[in-house]
């Protein structure tokens, strides 16, 4: 031991004590082996995607690939947006256009009129909707259905509802078929429970034709972003995927719009008088508008989101070039 | 100093370690076009069809010194055009002797109009229709915010046949970029 502690060692020419290395390094064993904590919480989760566009996959415009002379127009529907978490989520287009000499964007616009890069392309997005009759409530119960309450009936009568997803004033063009003959129908955003006015909201009205036909657009100021908060089908307790009724429709929380004949409509109070299943459009899905001006889309909790198209067009006076067009659902 | 630094490193290295961490969209959707020069197609009586070829109506037209004929588009929606060249294809014969047409590209509000380029070509003899093909270019962007339909004048001496399909195509107008 004295041996061990009078011996030294060179190390970068100067001299030191073999003990004092020695013991440098049971301090660093000892210290090595102290506990770094008295206890630990782990735990391990895979985090799926909160807001899903489907279909899945790589999404491509109809157009693409294509030669086209100017002037031609392309409208994709088919694609929807959902939001499976159980917050509100929210969320933007972003869309840009390049040719070869640039990018233009990108814009969180809905409706884009390019006017560098893509001068003379159009680029609109839209909510789309079906209504449709249906099967009625058999069982008289309100609010149980059955393996065939409330299916959609599959005739002539039904229209489509293409709409503005935000903005200030909620945008609708609808086109009607098979309706009564020269009636006045009443487009409403009908909000849960009964008789519809939490609050609800007249969005149009006209009179069908000779054949039953009905074309109405225009767009009006809601006050209100859809669905609204008191409607039944924006709450948490909202069933609207679950109880049965509406096994088919793919989202579970928003708003519901129904075509029905304004003799059956309180336009003041926003509330339904009657009950005349037979003669009303009902919603085939829940959607959204959310009303604002800078282009962001609440999406419902668990389940809320829309479906929706693009519209692109090649006006006649767009140069001569190869365009490529790309929209993103993003998250703001 | 040195701490207040050292947390600040630490905090942009956090920030740039959890925004990796976001996705940058949802979902997209892409696609890529060619896009090539509208085509307008002569048609009877007197029109120039957009793009569509499917329901054209088929005349001859004696084009002489007292009569020309001026085919006219519908309300094409745009002020302006970029500057184009009108590479005109026009079916034509003169059968008893060597000949020519004049075209004349204008614009038009359907009662003013204004000539954007012109140009000529001999017809040489034919008992049968052939394929002219006569050009003209704007040499400028053309303005159509008070003259918003294009149209093609045809004047000289031949007769010309509009509607009817060859293995060659129509009588038409291909519009490129120059």
């Amino acid at each position: 031991m004295r041996k061990l502690m009078k011996k030294k060692v060179k190390i970068f020419k100067k001299e030191i004590s073999v003990f004092l290395i020695v013991m440098i390094g049971v301090i660093g064993l000892v210290s090595a082996a102290l506990i770094p904590y008295f206890g630990s919480i782990t735990g391990s989760a895979t985090v799926t995607q909160s807001v899903i566009v489907s279909p899945p996959g790589e999404l491509k415009f109809s157009f693409d690939g294509s030669t086209n002379t100017a002037g031609k127009s392309f409208t994709d529907c088919g694609f929807s947006v959902k939001n499976n978490a159980d917050v509100e989520a929210l969320i933007q287009f972003g869309s840009s256009c390049s040719n070869t000499t640039g990018t233009e964007g990108p814009s969180t616009e809905v409706d884009i009129n390019w006017s560098v890069e893509c001068d003379g392309i159009g680029t609109e997005i839209y909510g789309i909707l079906e209504l449709d009759n249906k099967v009625g409530d058999i069982d008289s119960d309100n609010d149980f259905c059955t393996t065939t309450e409330w299916d959609r009936i599959n005739d002539s009568t039904i229209a489509t509802l293409l709409y503005s997803i935000v903005g200030d004033e909620f945008g609708y063009d609808l086109n009607a078929e098979g309706l009564m003959i020269s009636t006045e129908y009443s487009l409403i955003y009908y909000a849960d429970d009964w008789p519809g006015n939490n609050p609800g909201a007249l969005i149009a009205t006209g009179t069908s034709d000779g054949s039953g036909d009905l074309i109405i657009s225009g767009s009006t100021d809601l006050g209100m972003s859809l669905p609204h908060p008191n409607d039944a089908n924006a709450k948490e307790t909202c069933d609207y995927c679950t109880n049965g009724c509406n096994p088919t429709d793919s989202h579970c929380k928003g708003a519901k719009i129904w075509l029905v004949p304004s003799s059956d409509y309180d336009e003041t109070n926003k509330k339904l008088t009657a009950w005349n299943q037979a003669n009303y459009l009902f919603e085939t899905d829940l959607i959204t508008y959310s009303k604002n001006t800078v282009n962001e889309i609440t999406l419902p909790s668990n389940g809320g989101g829309f479906d929706f198209c693009i519209d692109n067009e090649f006006e006649i006076n767009l140069v001569p070039d190869t365009y490529t067009r790309t929209t993103e659902v993003i998250p703001t | 100093m040195k701490k207040k630094i050292t947390i600040g490193i630490l905090g942009i290295l956090s920030i740039v370690i959890v925004s990796a961490s976001f996705i940058p969209y949802f979902g997209k959707i892409t696609g890529t076009a060619t896009i090539e020069g509208p085509v307008f197609y002569l048609s009877a009586p007197e029109d120039l069809i957009l793009n569509d070829n499917s329901s054209l109506n088929e005349n001859d037209f004696n084009i002489t010194k007292e009569n020309n004929a001026t085919f006219i588009t519908d309300d094409l929606g745009i002020n302006k055009f970029y500057s184009a060249q009108f590479n005109n294809f026009i079916w034509a014969k003169k059968n008893n002797e060597t000949s020519y047409l004049k075209i004349e590209i204008i614009k038009t509000n359907g009662i003013d109009k204004e000539i954007v380029c012109d140009s000529g070509i001999i017809i040489i003899k034919s008992t049968n229709f052939q394929k002219q093909i006569i050009s003209c270019s704007s040499n400028e962007e053309i303005n159509l915010s008070s003259k918003n339909k294009l149209g093609i004048k045809i004047s000289g001496m031949a007769k010309i046949r509009v509607g009817h399909e060859y293995s060659a195509g129509y009588s038409r107008i291909e519009v490129s970029a120059t």
